[in-house]
């Protein structure tokens, strides 16, 4: 593989400037709740919503903002729960709610991704907003207080002016000024509720005020004071939180984070921490922690030993600051926690774009851990055959041309800018492979260019023309056909629509999109799951995150977040002589499934040029994944097969009985796609037969490399290199995996995956190691949702043990001695399930070399084994013999971060070329940040 | 338990069998027993092995089996009779009596003798034949050798290390309690004089000491004999003496639970690492000697505190910490001690920990001390140089050891056992204490900073720049000032408010080369002998103060190669006294001392320091070399040419300081770059020696550019008119090079075709004035071995050279020196040659074993007495202990021996332990001073002649003002002149707060005016004391500080 390892395309950072946890605390049973998730507001207005999904972190959607907007603070409020009509409790629905720069407070809607109200009220900018705790569930039954029981949101404001918003009958209304602007008019930078009656708000004249909500009554004014000479005589106080006994926090711009006695509001202890100004504050859930991230770029810890013991003001001093650490490499801006019944972490995040999540129980113990900064969904599209690669940000489009390395070393050349009108963040383009047509879709419309060369030298600028689009909704995904004769449009609400584009050959001709848009329906699914996020209201599951054509363009797939995949089919040849668009009313149709009848909604049914899309007669077959898909892909196809044509046969006619004629014909090659989920399972599907493929039935997790079964982050996209051999290339953002499937991956009792574990594993050949290596893979699983165990010699302390004063000339085993750092207990479940599945691999591969002899030879071409392997064969000589085996995979973490992989180059016998983009954080545009005054 | 409790008595009676344990009841002698002892101090004495300084940090157990041939039977009878019975026969009592008296009596009277009239007649010198005592004790023992050695004295060592402990306090904070090898020092803290010496007796050297608890003028020591003395270190008698047949490293006194008698907590080492709690007692106390191990342990323990009398013991090793709890705190005897212990290991390496006990609620003092919920903090401090402080830690314990046995699986609850990390020490933690009221805790390390933690607002609060790394620090027991130990041998007290010092005591900093750093059996062929260079040593001509340059800071735990030695420390051989230290080259107190690579910026290296002949001029010569690492960036693969590279871009410089007689000290007078260059590279070349005119102002220097250049002051001129600047009377100077002469390879090569590569085969080459500063000889010796190398006489005045001697062979020069009309060189032999019929006279050959020649050339060194007419030379000697292999390293000794040129034969020969690092005639008067490797500086004087050295023997103060002093409070014959001095700060203190300040040195200096036994009179002395006091305060009378 020819790698282009770039550094161009300047997608810029954008700052996180808020996060929230969706739940506050674990369920009433002690649980996680499973819709727990995490919002994450940036700079650029994206808010990217993440599930923790106990450890494997996926970042599930984005929604995208727009030009000048920031979030600026994020909030959930859950509804009450309710009861239907069985008597079942069920969850009150999550609502997200963000600020920006505006006077107005937004409510997303997490199905769509669209926003779906703004607050009014007469009032300034918002500067901060939190939401009242929930309401306890009274004995008496909430049922006379349902009005009550929903979370009010407060928001302070530039003016000072503290407003009370109502989220009652799923709305957002303006309630009442709790507070009105003080003669100052300081900004109110941070609020907070202390109960679900009082406020406590931090303002830039260095007060904190407490109000009572319902009458607006100023209770208490806490003055901070100024810092002393030579500093700002005001204090900014950025933060304030409560603590679960009453108790609160501040930070402040003089780098003091201090607390007060939630009784007498009367002021504890104060503890500086930071050298710089504390941007934000978290607590843990018990209350004896408390985390402060700054301008300075520490994260504090401070802990207190007295555990929930309220208004322990006499005991003055018993917080004590236990260590700090930078994690980040600029501002602290936001931290979040949720201290749950597993997960127990701290998630901070800052100027430098990258979330950093720090357990909070098992602190010391554990390691941190960066999640990816860069989009999960890679902004990168290629068209290979034209040597264009297009990267988009924000609002901004830009295409490079990449010469081959024939040409020189020369660095890519921007050869197109699109900026788009209008100020909504591009959400996703597409582009032919041939380079001829661009599409770029917002979340307000979807545009189509073509793009054309200026010259006929190559090197030469693009000239952007636009084209027509009939349709004017916006879209989450798009996608071309690699011909370019169709484009599938996802639409926010998850509707999937397919556009037929006539092109011609000519180059001046523009290609047109034919008025109709045909909808493709997806499969009902039922869903018995009614959690917080899938309501009545909306299905939060249900959004398609990935869509893909086949590589022949005769298949398209789709996959949303609970798993479901859908695929559809053309039906029919391409026939240009029939009409470009026919209607048909009929429903009924032999072709069709049996189960069309109970869902059926399309009225139309449109054939473009002979053709038309049909679901997957098998679709229903696709089992429905164990987790959020990160990856779907289709399995190029050599394009000799790829091409049925219709054999001279005549095309159809309208008839009287059929007036809308066309060809049942759909395509019958295997089609293989790709699903990698996200916790790192590769599903190969044979999607018109509905099953999954050979290799990924013999091949379950268990065989796969223990290097990639330990990666951290999922996998963003993949590169097919099947041109000489199968191999596909994965990625991540720190990892690039090769797995060749054309042969099996080694089963980890055979003898032969202790050869392809390779030099670096070779202690792993011992059994007792490897268990050794297998016990820490699951103490993985049972970590807090952050990183790794602290290793040993890392732990401040190792072991522990008590032995009374005549003891010490016991023999030392007689001493019970405790191994404070023992790995975690593995889960014998994990073992046993990881050992079937083995072995039942194993089983199927002994059935497929009965049946089908060897898989690996007879599934890839062999013309291109004589040519690829007997160069191979030539090294091999030389080579010891476990060489062949190491190739089954190979793995290199040396590239990082990835912005993503695209192919370069058209195929025909060369080597795959490829371009991958880094995005170093070294490289961010990033702000001067604060230096200390020990720093150079 | 009874098990349990029965293994330790068990090992105990087995223990008896062995001449372990013994009780030896002491009591005060009486004078007359004095007076006995006196008498026959001849007879006895076979203990004190002079050689032992360096091999005292070894356990020596041999040697105190030695020392009593025959204790077993005795012992073990000892043992019975106290078992069995108290009432003891009154011959038996009368028989330990005497025992206790013969072994005391060596060490009494070696303490004593220097104060009592001696009514030997022979000896005149009192202080002479002191010194000399035990080396011809040894002497005697060994051979009967010639009667000529009387002739000259050796005297008992001055300086020395302080022993890396804690500093004591007295409980009433005026005294401050420190060690040094053989003597435990106290020093009273309003003056940071010297007060009460405490000498230990016998072989053995202090390992660790401690205050009693019980009574606060007593003070317990423990020796590498095996012995704990109890010592009233108020009047600095002795008053019990007990043989525990161990090693005592570390030392704490609690107050036994229930009773008014002190508890030892100790640390012996052995085999095994143990723990063991004393009960000594004397016969006085009418109780029992007992003795309860506590804990035994295979590692090696770094630290030892005692908490609540008692109740908590915690003792850390490398990297694991021992915390101790006493269970049934009801029964208060000792053998009834019973500790539940909690070991955890970490996973740092722990290099200082401290412990402190908050009682909760301690306001309210409702709850009795027995309270089971006492919270133990405990802090660690770590070679990352980060502290770890755990809160609580019993809870902690608890908690764990719950979860530990409900555990089914569950992970281990280990939050309660998270540590706080403070971490601002870049390097290792030196030191950890926490404050009294457990509030702070304050800590120091290798970047000289003292940090004071807040740890209840998480700030920091730091005194920087104490010049050298921190090794201990102590809170004072009422919490108003910190004892801080650094590395350069000094403690200072500050007071924790103002954070001022108060008291700061300096001892002498000249390299120390430790037991570690000295070359093993094993490695004795391919040992450096780098550390073992010379020290540049001078004697100021004007008030006979020794100069010599030091490092700046040489931590115990530094075990590395040379230290640079950019600073100079003033010495007063007289008053035992350090004076100032200057720094002579650029250092690095005061900036940052870390390149960006991290390592250490290294200082220039001081290399030679002269002062003139009248003591008015001091020339050094630094040189600074940069690191190999930092030659990275012309890496080009051929090490010998970056080597050669790195040569080059040596900086050398002559500085001439000028002797500042208000500021006393010395000012940079002039700076000479490159006083000797490479022509052809524009490089610095090495200054091979430098010397001073005997007769008038002026240095000469040589390089190893082969050039021998005179520096002479010139006054500066302008029109013809002498230049006055400044306050000074005499004209502005300027030093300049007076003349050059040129060093010729060989005598029959013209000068043509000296090439670079001809150049760097010097060898070595030293410079060597006559009495009057009319002849210079330069010899030279080359680096090929098969030239016999050269003596140049030079026309000091022509610059021309005279004469070269080429009969002599000087392969390996290591010291020149011109006396009266004998030119002497010292290679592998001492040859003298007269230079008036130009003859050779005679040779001596030297014996160096356990160095090669190449090595010798720097180890051998050479001074000439004009005074008396005499040289000396030492020679070091690295032998193989005699017996046993166990010992590691080789024994170190120096033989130093004085020579008459007349004659053939050495008029007095020494062997002096350890080894020495220079050597200088003591100028002015007669005899030499001696510095060596343990920073001890001897003096070696000629006994028959009244006139002398103002060299007191240590121990003594010359007596002083007798009639104004209580009598009553001085004990016996020991007058020390530290009570006047008391006195006369009364009288200070009394008067109003501008008053001058005068310095300790300023009142010895009047004190001391004459010869010790030649005292002005009275009413002078009063003159001159008013006199320092009535003047107007000085504006800058500071100590040179630096």
């Amino acid at each position: 593989m020819d790698i282009h390892r770039s550094r161009f395309v300047p997608f810029p950072s954008s700052a996180i400037n808020a996060l929230a946890f969706s739940h506050a605390d674990p369920t009433d049973d002690g649980k996680d709740p499973e819709c727990l998730r995490l919002a994450i507001g940036r700079a650029n207005g994206n808010i990217e919503i993440w599930n923790p999904a106990y450890g494997a972190w996926v970042q599930e959607r984005v929604f995208c903002g727009g030009k000048d907007r920031s979030v600026e603070g994020l909030a959930w409020t859950q509804e009450p729960d309710r009861k239907d009509d069985q008597g079942r409790i069920i969850l009150g629905r999550l609502r997200l709610f963000s600020i920006g720069y505006s006077s107005s407070v937004t409510e997303w809607d997490l199905a769509t991704g669209l926003p779906l109200r703004h607050s009014n009220g007469n009032h300034s900018e918002v500067w901060c907003f939190a939401a009242q705790p929930k309401a306890k569930p009274t004995p008496k039954g909430s049922v006379a207080q349902e009005e009550d029981a929903s979370q009010k949101l407060i928001a302070g404001c530039a003016d000072g002016t503290l407003v009370l918003l109502s989220t009652a009958d799923d709305d957002l209304q303006f309630e009442k000024f709790v507070a009105r602007s003080t003669a100052k008019k300081a900004r109110a930078l941070s609020v907070t509720f202390k109960d679900r009656k009082i406020a406590l708000a931090g303002f830039a004249d260095s007060m904190i005020r407490v109000y009572d909500t319902r009458s607006g009554y100023v209770i208490r004014n806490i003055s901070l004071g100024s810092a002393g000479p030579g500093r700002p005589k005001e204090t900014l106080v950025w933060n304030i939180k409560c603590l679960p006994n009453g108790d609160f926090v501040s930070g402040d711009s003089n780098g003091d984070v201090r607390i007060y006695d939630g009784r007498n509001y009367s002021h504890i202890q104060r503890i500086s921490g930071h050298e710089a100004d504390v941007l934000d504050l978290a607590v843990s859930r018990d209350g004896t922690m408390i985390f402060s991230g700054g301008m300075d770029r520490r994260s504090c810890l401070y802990t207190s030993n007295k555990k929930s013991a309220s208004g322990m003001a006499s005991q003055g001093g018993k917080w004590r600051k236990v260590s700090h650490q930078r994690y980040h490499d600029h501002d602290v801006k936001a931290m979040a926690t949720y201290d749950g019944a597993k997960l127990s972490i701290l998630v901070s995040g800052g100027i430098d774009t990258q979330p950093i999540i720090v357990p909070i129980r098992q602190f010391g113990k554990e390691l941190s851990r960066g999640l990816p900064a860069l989009p999960h969904s890679p902004p990168l599209v290629s068209a290979p055959e034209a040597r264009l690669m297009v990267g988009w940000w924000n609002c901004e489009l830009r295409v490079w041309r990449v010469k081959s390395r024939d040409d020189g070393a020369e660095r890519p050349k921007v050869v197109a800018r699109l900026a788009l009108q209008g100020d909504e963040n591009i959400s996703s383009a597409t582009i032919t492979q041939d380079g001829g047509m661009l599409a770029v879709a917002t979340v307000r419309e979807v545009k189509l260019f073509q793009l054309v060369e200026t010259s006929l030298d190559a090197g030469s600028g693009l000239r952007i023309k636009k084209l027509e689009i009939p349709s004017t909704v916006g879209a989450r995904i798009v996608r071309f056909t690699p011909d370019g004769k169709w484009l599938a449009i996802v639409t926010a609400t998850n509707e999937t629509r397919m556009a037929r584009i006539i092109r011609s050959d000519g180059p001046l001709d523009r290609p047109r999109v034919l008025r109709k848009l045909l909808p493709l329906p997806r499969l009902p699914r039922d869903h018995p799951l009614q959690d917080s996020l899938n309501g009545s209201e909306g299905r939060y599951g249900r959004s398609v995150t990935h869509a893909e054509f086949s590589t022949d363009g005769t298949i398209f797939a789709v996959a949303d977040l609970a798993g479901h995949v859908d695929t559809w089919v053309t039906e029919g040849h391409e026939d240009l002589t029939a009409p470009e668009v026919d209607i048909g009313e009929t429903i009924e149709s032999s072709a069709d499934d049996d189960d069309s009848d109970d869902e059926e909604v399309s009225q139309e049914r449109i054939t473009f040029l002979g053709q038309r899309w049909i679901r997957n007669p098998t679709a229903h077959l696709l089992p429905c994944l164990d987790s959020a898909p990160a990856l779907l892909s289709f399995q190029p196809i050599p394009e000799d097969t790829s091409h049925p044509e219709p054999n001279g046969k005549p095309a159809f006619h309208p008839t009287r009985r059929n007036p809308h004629p066309h060809s049942h014909d759909i395509p019958e090659t295997e089609h293989c796609l790709l699903i990698v989920s996200a916790d790192g399972q590769l599903h190969l599907f044979d999607v018109l037969a509905g099953r999954l493929s050979e290799w990924s039935r013999r091949n379950p997790p268990s065989s796969y490399p223990s290097q990639y079964r330990k990666l951290r982050s999922s996998a963003k996209g993949c590169i097919w290199d099947v041109s000489q051999q199968e191999r596909i290339w994965l990625y991540g953002e720190g990892w690039l995996f090769m797995f060749d499937i054309s042969r099996d991956l080694p089963i980890p009792d055979s003898a032969a995956f202790d050869l392809a574990s390779g030099a670096d594993e070779a202690e792993t050949r011992a059994s007792k190691k490897r268990k050794r290596d297998a016990a820490k893979e699951n103490a993985r699983k049972g970590t807090s949702g952050a990183g790794d165990v602290v290793p040993e010699r890392d732990a401040p302390v190792t072991k522990l043990r008590k032995y009374g004063s005549g003891q010490y000339t016991a023999q030392p085993a007689q001493i019970t001695q405790i191994a404070l750092h023992a790995a975690r207990v593995t889960t014998e479940t994990d073992m046993e399930y990881d050992n079937d599945h083995s072995a039942l691999a194993s089983l199927r591969r002994q059935e497929g070399s009965t049946s089908h002899g060897v898989n690996g030879v007879v599934n890839g071409d062999p013309s291109l084994t004589s040519l690829g392997l007997v160069e191979r064969e030539g090294k091999q000589d030389a080579l010891e013999p476990q060489k062949q085996n190491q190739e089954h995979w190979w793995h290199t973490f040396k590239y990082r971060p990835i912005l993503g992989i695209v192919p370069m180059g058209g195929g025909g016998g060369e080597p795959l070329e490829v371009v991958l983009v880094e995005r170093p954080s070294w490289d961010l545009d990033l702000p001067p940040r604060f230096m200390g005054a020990h720093e150079g | 338990m009874a098990d349990v409790n029965g293994m330790p008595k068990l090992k105990r009676k087995r223990e008896g069998a062995e001449p372990l344990r013994k009780k030896v009841k002491t009591q005060r002698k009486s004078k007359t027993e004095d007076a006995e002892g006196e008498t026959s101090t001849p007879l006895k004495a076979p203990v004190s092995t002079p050689s032992s300084s360096n091999a005292d940090m070894k356990p020596a157990p041999p040697s105190s089996l030695k020392k009593e041939p025959t204790p077993t039977p005795q012992r073990s009878q000892a043992n019975s009779a106290s078992a069995a019975d108290s009432s003891t026969p009154k011959a038996r009592k009368d028989k330990k009596r005497d025992r206790n008296q013969k072994k005391d009596e060596p060490k009494a009277s070696e303490a004593k003798e220097p104060f009592v009239e001696r009514e030997t007649p022979t000896t005149v010198v009192v202080n002479g034949d002191n010194a000399d005592k035990s080396t011809k004790k040894e002497k005697k023992q060994k051979k009967r050798k010639g009667k000529q050695n009387d002739q000259w004295s050796l005297s008992e060592p001055q300086g020395g290390w302080f022993l890396q402990q804690d500093p004591v306090f007295s409980p009433d904070e005026k005294h401050l309690l420190l060690a040094k090898l053989k003597t435990l020092e106290v020093y009273a803290t309003e003056t940071s004089l010297l007060a009460k010496e405490l000498p230990v007796g016998g072989s053995g050297v202090i390992l660790s000491y401690a205050t009693s608890s019980a009574q606060s003028n007593q003070a317990y020591i423990a020796d590498s004999a095996g012995m704990i003395t109890l010592w009233d270190w108020t009047n600095g008698s002795k008053i019990g003496r007990w043989d525990i047949g161990a090693n005592v490293r570390h030392l704490d006194v609690v107050k036994q639970p229930g009773s008014d008698q002190d508890l030892l907590y100790t640390h012996e080492t052995g085999n095994s690492h143990v723990i063991n709690v004393h009960a000594l007692r004397t016969g006085a106390q009418a109780s029992k000697t007992e003795l309860r191990r506590i804990l035994k342990t295979s590692k090696p323990i770094s630290g030892l505190q005692v908490l609540l009398g008692g109740k908590i013991v915690v003792a850390s090793s490398a990297n694991c910490v021992m915390v101790g709890k006493r269970a049934k705190l009801h029964k208060t005897a000792v053998q009834d001690f019973e500790y539940v212990w909690r070991e955890f290991e970490t996973s740092g390496r722990i290099t200082t920990f401290s412990a402190y006990i908050h009682i909760p609620g301690a306001e309210k003092s409702k709850k009795p001390l027995q309270d089971p919920r006492d919270n133990l903090d405990l802090a660690i401090g770590d070679s990352e140089g980060v502290i770890h402080l755990f809160e609580d830690i019993f809870t902690s314990f608890a908690a764990i050891e719950k979860s530990q046995k409900e555990k089914a699986g569950k992970a281990i609850g280990l939050e309660s056992l998270r540590p706080k990390r403070l971490h601002w020490h870049r390097e290792a933690v030196g030191s950890l204490k926490w404050s009294r009221d457990g509030n702070y805790l304050i800590s120091g390390g290798d970047e000289t900073v003292l940090t004071i933690w807040q740890l209840s607002t998480g700030k920091q609060q730091h005194l920087p720049h104490l010049t050298a790394a921190i090794e201990n620090v102590v809170v004072s027991p009422s919490g108003a000032s910190y004892a801080i130990s650094l590395a350069n041998n000094s403690v200072i007290v500050l007071s924790t408010s103002e954070l001022l010092a108060k008291t700061n005591i300096i001892g002498l900093q000249s390299r120390r080369v430790d037991q570690e750093q000295q070359p093993r059996e094993s490695n004795s062929s391919t040992y450096s002998f780098e550390l073992f260079g010379p020290v540049p040593m001078t004697v100021d001509s004007k008030n006979s103060h020794v100069i010599f340059a030091t490092p700046s800071s040489q931590p115990h735990r530094h075990h590395g190669g040379l230290l640079p030695e950019p600073y100079a420390q003033t010495y007063d051989i007289a008053t035992h006294r350090a004076v100032a230290r200057q720094a002579l080259t650029r250092n690095n107190a005061t900036d940052t001392n870390v390149d960006p690579e991290g390592q250490r910026v290294r200082e220039p290296n001081v290399q030679f320091i002269q002062t003139s002949h009248d003591g008015m001029w001091l020339a050094t010569v630094d040189e600074w070399l940069p690191p190999s690492s930092a030659m990275g960036h012309i890496e080009e693969g051929d090490l010998k040419a970056n080597e050669e590279e790195r040569l080059f871009r040596r900086e050398s410089y002559l500085k001439i300081w000028r002797w500042d007689e208000k500021g006393a000290q010395w000012v940079l007078d002039a700076r000479i770059d490159a006083p000797h260059f490479h022509k052809g590279v524009a490089a610095h070349a090495r200054v091979v020696d430098l010397v001073a005119d005997p007769s008038c102002t002026g240095f000469a220097t040589v390089g190893d550019d082969r050039i021998v250049r005179v520096w002479r002051p010139k006054t500066r001129t302008r029109d013809g008119i002498v230049v006055r600047g400044g306050d000074r009377m005499q004209g502005l100077v300027t030093w300049s090079l007076d003349r050059s002469i040129g060093i010729p390879s060989k005598l029959d090569i013209d000068e043509s075709d000296q090439t670079l590569q001809d150049l760097s085969t010097l060898q070595s080459c030293h410079l060597a004035f006559s009495a009057d500063g009319s002849a210079l000889a330069a010899g030279v010796s080359w680096a090929s071995g098969t030239d016999p190398g050269v003596i140049h006489i030079i026309d000091a005045d022509e610059g021309i050279i005279r004469r070269s001697i080429t009969e002599i062979d000087i392969t390996e020069l290591s010291g020149l020196g011109i006396f009266g009309r004998y030119l002497i060189a010292v290679s592998n032999t001492i040859v003298v040659w007269d230079m008036v019929i130009d003859q050779f006279v005679h040779s001596m050959p030297i014996d160096t074993p356990g160095v090669d020649t190449a090595h010798r050339a720097q180890l051998v060194r050479l001074a000439v007495n004009e005074e008396d007419g005499t040289f000396a030379v030492s020679a070091p000697r690295f032998e193989k202990e005699e017996k046993a292999g166990s010992r590691r390293f080789l024994k170190t000794s120096t033989r130093v021996s004085v020579f008459d040129p007349n004659h053939p034969k050495a008029l007095w020969n020494r062997s002096v332990p350890g080894i020495v690092l220079a050597l200088a005639s003591a100028k002015g008067g007669r005899g030499y001073i001696t510095l060596d490797a343990s920073s001890s500086i001897r003096t070696i004087s000629p006994k028959a002649t009244t006139q002398q050295l103002p060299t007191p023997p240590p121990e003594t103060m010359p007596l002083l003002l007798t009639d104004s002093v209580d009598v009553d409070e001085i004990d016996d014959a020991k007058q020390k002149p530290y009570l006047q001095l008391d006195a006369s700060e009364e009288l200070l203190r009394d008067s109003e707060n501008d008053k001058p300040v005068v310095r300790p040195e300023q009142l010895q200096a009047i004190f001391e005016s004459g010869s010790s036994n030649a005292l002005p009179a009275v009413r002078d002395l009063f003159d001159a004391i008013v006199g320092l006091y009535a003047r107007k305060p000085r504006a800058s009378g500071v100590v040179g500080a630096v």
